[in-house]
């Protein structure tokens, strides 16, 4: 086996696209090649894995399921890296490679980990001017494909396309994305990937029958949702201007996630769950409301 | 040969034979209903169908009249009966339903789920053989095809078992060692529509032996709950899924248990599984099912000519009682399975599960044979009882066997002049 | 139970029944009309589930209602929910519970759910005079399994299997179901349309229904932002233009009796509605299709200039 790839994204950020963007390009080089994503009962805006493993055995893969431990991974959103629930890093091989979307520079990213190489790059920098949209898809590919240090640009080139007019994708929008591609390739560096190893071996257990309070699938502790934490969701962050404020309750009522209570002190925000729909923002009848582009996750 | 007796040479009957004193004449649907009513049910989701339809319409009789308190709602298809059955049993409800063939089929998808609410109720099937081609005859398809549901299975010969074995399900089902729901199965037109005596137990003794269902946490405003929730973590999954096999296979000695006591109340004797002339028999016939009667009597008259053999007939399917069947099988000459069901392109489901259980057994027989018989209602005579008895003989010399349909000569013709007419030319 | 009535959006901001974490999209119109719709009901609530979007609140451990719930199967939710209240009705009535853990059962599917595979428990429930509220958060497709057309979807919609191509340029050639006649055609105590946006209008009828034992229907409109392709912040932007140009009538039904509790001083235009969703947009670009939206519109007047003559008594009253 030469690539375990694992992509973190959030639903609807292109994270799928990319581990197939990646698994077409690996394909044209010649490699057995198998990608798949995940999906779980989150939505739109809830975090999401995909993934990619190319082999040099003449033979189908045979691995199936959820890879736990990769030599690449790649982040298409910064703001998932501290995340404890989606904890993208677990499991990344010594001396694998992980790269994050980010506009920040390689010493300002923080992990628990000095074993592992970090690439960065602004990816919705890059989007905006060669597609005109923040569109994710296509440049994590392409960085995924130049980090694997096996692909060469024709076969990403070919991937692309494949891949994009099967979703849809024609004309002119394609040309601009195969060159946002192209522009990625050429902005990032492979170094070698470590051979990946086996999960370290683990102890099978024996199930034995457990009473029934334990064992009915249904929850009792119900409204135990705030720990989800699903501010992590959240691209642009609504701040209210107090002062503007008439408390008329109306974003109260239009908040879908009721992040937005009323208290003696006038709207309180739950920042740990917004989700940053901007409802809000967009509902407010004396525009209380602005918002910022959010950089850390909540 | 004997010489044919006159009914006038036999001696009159003097006294009533003690094991009908006090009992009442009723078909086996109506047993059923009673079973219903001494259990005391709370709920009664229902839809009629051919030939399980007399169970709810005597029910619906009961209420009507008074004499029964439990609410009875027709609703819009066995499938809604079912859900309606699982969602009342969660609000802390006993709850009785029935249905047959087509409906059990057609409210499928709700039994998985009953079972996986673990949802304790009990649902009666009176076995009618599945369409295509339609029929209103019996076989055991329609039953077996809910193996895997997570229900415990029962299955029946008379019709005083039917009416115990329900009482038996609500107390093996409402056990938190099972909390489960089961079918209790008995056979159409042999059952459903025959009567026989059946002795109604007094209803101080069943509430002693069936106490009120006490539901471990049912909907109430104060103790809100979510069920039915997705469960995405393959993990847990598989582990609730496992505790429900490990909670079915509690059934078998929450069963027996249960078994004890219903002697102690009523004085019959029930087990897992029921050996005739098994023991010391070399050849055992496995079956379940009302034509059970008919198999005790071939076997009762071939022990008479001399031959070795016994019937083992199955009244626990799931949880399959692969201990019992091993202990009552280990040892023997050849064993024959009769399966009343069909799995095109394999045969019988039984054979399957008898032979997986005997197979890892020291002594095991050196034969078993696969047998299809009495399907789509076509009876089963002493002739192809010997029939089988000539095949595991046979096979006892050497050869693989294979599954044979248990098909009569005459049974051939009337198939031939049949298709003369239909098929024409 | 003695409840205040509930007059102005102020007298909403107590008590919420539905905790922030869900996992259902950031701008979900169904979770804005769920959250509504339980604040009016308050907390002694079972909801009954068929397979949608909204089953997806609750998978294990999580659970941000902290009401009961109840998942069924995607056909039979009015099934499920006819248990629990026979189950309630008699166990109360045995004296086995007291009246005070009684609950409301409320039944929630999507479209997909309540036009098709679940239409028959429903006729089934409302035909037996179930004691129960149906809410139907109509995002008009099958929004969970990413949006495939179903009997909800309006005419001209993309959606995942109605594509706009050369050969189909209007997308989704099909009819949305009339839901609302086929509930009213059972004349149950109650039935009515709502929509996110006005949620006065919600309050003031779920207060009206309440009054009834039986069923209590309700279809609410339910912006949906990955298949409506729309701004998450447009959720009720989006559904006041639906009220607004007519498309979303909110109206009611008492014993099949139909009135209108908003009615459009002038209907705006169609187009208004339609242009704001990249569902539509094969009918603005690359080439503007005049034609389907002539069609969208023309419907619209035909259904208003009824309302008009039947409730204002003046047929063109609101169409320019």
């Amino acid at each position: 086996m030469l690539i375990y790839a694992r992509f973190h994204g959030r639903g609807g950020q292109g994270v799928k696209t990319a581990s197939r963007i990646l698994g077409n390009a690996a394909h044209f080089e010649g490699y057995y090649t198998q990608d798949f994503p995940i999906y779980g009962a989150e939505r739109r805006g809830a975090p999401v894995v995909a993934f990619t493993r190319i082999s040099d055995e003449p033979t189908p893969i045979p691995e199936r399921g959820y890879i736990f431990n990769p030599n690449l991974i790649i982040l298409a959103d910064e703001s998932l890296l501290n995340d404890p629930i989606v904890n993208p890093i677990s499991g990344l091989q010594n001396s694998g490679t992980l790269f994050i979307n980010t506009s920040k520079p390689v010493d300002k990213i923080f992990i628990n980990r000095d074993d592992v190489r970090i690439v960065v790059e602004d990816l919705i920098d890059l989007s905006l001017k060669y597609v005109g949209k923040p569109v994710l898809s296509t440049s994590l590919g392409a960085v995924a494909a130049k980090l694997t240090g096996i692909i060469r640009w024709v076969s990403l080139e070919e991937g692309v396309k494949e891949e994009l007019l099967e979703i849809g994708i024609r004309g002119e929008m394609l040309e601009k994305n195969i060159l946002l591609a192209k522009a990625c390739f050429e902005r990032v560096y492979p170094t070698p990937l470590p051979i990946p190893k086996l999960a370290e071996p683990r102890k099978i257990v024996k199930i034995n029958w457990m009473p029934v309070d334990l064992t009915i699938p249904e929850i009792r502790n119900v409204g135990n949702t705030r720990v989800r934490k699903t501010g992590n969701w959240r691209i642009f962050k609504p701040i209210l201007n107090p002062e503007k404020c008439t408390r008329c309750g109306i974003c109260v009522i239009y908040c879908p996630e009721g992040v937005i209570t009323m208290t003696d002190n006038g709207l309180e925000i739950d920042y740990d769950n917004c989700k940053g729909c901007l409802i809000c923002f967009n509902e407010c009848p004396v525009k209380a409301f602005n918002y910022i582009r959010e950089v850390e996750a909540a | 040969m004997m010489r044919t007796k006159l009914i006038s040479e036999l001696k009159p009957r003097r006294e009533i034979t003690p094991t009908i004193a006090g009992a009442k004449m009723m078909t086996g649907n109506v047993a059923a209903a009673w079973a219903a009513r001494l259990a005391e049910v709370d709920y009664i989701p229902a839809y009629p169908i051919t030939p399980q339809t007399e169970i709810v319409e005597t029910l619906s009789q009961w209420i009507a009249l008074g004499e029964m308190n439990a609410k009875l709602t027709f609703l819009d298809s066995e499938h809604s009966m079912l859900t309606a059955a699982g969602t009342g049993s969660l609000t802390g409800a006993r709850v009785f339903t029935a249905t047959s063939s087509q409906g059990l089929l057609y409210g499928f998808e709700m039994l998985y789920n009953i079972a996986g609410w673990r949802a304790p109720i009990v649902l009666v099937n009176v076995s009618r053989a599945v369409a295509a081609p339609i029929t209103l005859e019996p076989d055991h398809n329609d039953f077996l095809s809910t193996r895997d549901t997570g229900f415990i299975l029962l299955q029946t010969e008379t019709c005083q078992e039917v009416l115990d074995l329900i009482l038996l399900a609500y107390r093996v089902s409402e056990d938190y060692r099972v909390l489960l729901p089961s079918i209790v199965n008995l056979d159409g037109f042999h059952l459903s529509f025959t009567r026989e005596p059946v002795k109604l137990p007094e209803i101080e003794e069943v509430r002693s032996f069936l106490p009120r269902y006490n539901p471990p946490y049912p909907f109430r405003a104060s103790k809100p709950s979510a069920k039915g929730v997705a469960v995405l973590r393959p993990p847990l999954y598989s582990f609730y899924k496992y505790q429900m096999h490990l909670s079915s296979l509690n059934a078998i000695k929450v069963f027996k248990e249960a078994c004890d006591e219903f002697e102690a109340y009523f004085g019959r004797r029930y087990d897992v599984v029921e050996k005739y002339m098994v023991d010391d028999a070399e050849y055992v016939i496995v079956m379940m099912g009302s034509f059970t009667s008919i198999g005790k009597k071939a076997v009762k008259m071939m022990r008479e000519e001399g031959l070795s053999i016994g019937l083992l007939k199955l009244r626990m399917v799931r949880p399959f009682p692969v201990q019992d069947v091993r202990r009552a099988l280990e040892g023997k000459k050849a064993v024959a399975v009769i399966d009343q069901n069909i799995s095109p392109g394999f045969g019988g489901t039984l054979y399957a599960e008898v032979s997986s259980a005997l197979y890892n057994v020291e002594k095991k027989p050196k034969v078993i044979l696969p047998v299809i018989g009495g399907i789509g209602g076509k009876t089963l005579s002493l002739d192809e009882f010997r029939y089988i008895v000539e095949l595991m003989k046979k096979y006892q010399e050497g050869g693989e066997p294979e599954p044979i349909l248990l098909f009569r000569e005459d049974e051939l013709r009337e198939v031939e002049s049949l298709l003369k007419i239909g098929v024409g030319g | 139970m003695s409840k205040t009535k509930l007059s102005t959006i102020k007298d909403l901001l107590g008590e919420d029944y539905v905790v922030p974490g869900t996992p259902l999209c950031a701008g979900c119109g169904a979770l804005i009309i769920l959250r509504l719709f339980h604040k009016v009901l308050g907390g002694r609530v079972v909801w009954v589930n068929a397979a949608g979007c909204v089953t997806l609140m609750m998978v294990y451990p999580f659970a941000p209602l902290k009401s009961s719930w109840m998942y069924t199967a995607m056909a039979c939710a009015p099934a499920g929910a006819q248990g629990i209240r026979d189950a309630l009705d008699i166990l109360i009535e045995k004296g086995r519970i007291p009246i005070e853990e009684d609950l409301k059962v409320v039944v929630v599917t999507g479209d997909g759910a309540a036009n098709d595979i679940g239409l028959q428990s429903t006729s089934g429930a409302i035909h037996r005079g179930l004691d129960f509220y149906y809410l139907c958060y109509d995002n008009e497709a099958f929004g969970n399994t990413g949006f495939q057309y179903s009997a909800a979807t309006p005419y001209g919609s993309r959606t995942a299997t109605s594509p706009p191509t050369p050969l189909i340029p209007e997308g989704y050639r099909g009819t949305k179901k009339d839901l609302f006649e086929i509930w009213r055609a059972h004349k149950p105590p109650y039935v009515a349309t709502i929509s996110p946006s006005h949620p006065m209008d919600v309050v003031r009828k779920i207060e009206k229904a309440e009054k009834y034992r039986g069923p209590k229907l309700f279809i609410s409109l339910s912006p949906c932002q990955p298949g409506w392709l729309i701004d998450t912040m447009d959720a009720i932007k989006v559904a006041k233009l639906a009220v607004e140009t007519g498309v979303w009538p909110l109206k009611e039904a008492v014993y099949g009796e139909v009135r209108h509790t908003f009615i459009p001083r002038r209907l705006k235009p169609v187009e208004e509605y339609l242009k704001i969703q990249g569902r539509f947009s094969h009918l603005f670009y690359p080439v503007k299709r005049d034609d389907v939206i002539a069609k969208i519109q023309s419907e619209v007047e035909e259904y208003w200039r009824a309302v008009y003559a039947r409730e204002i008594g003046k047929e063109d009253a609101g169409i320019s």
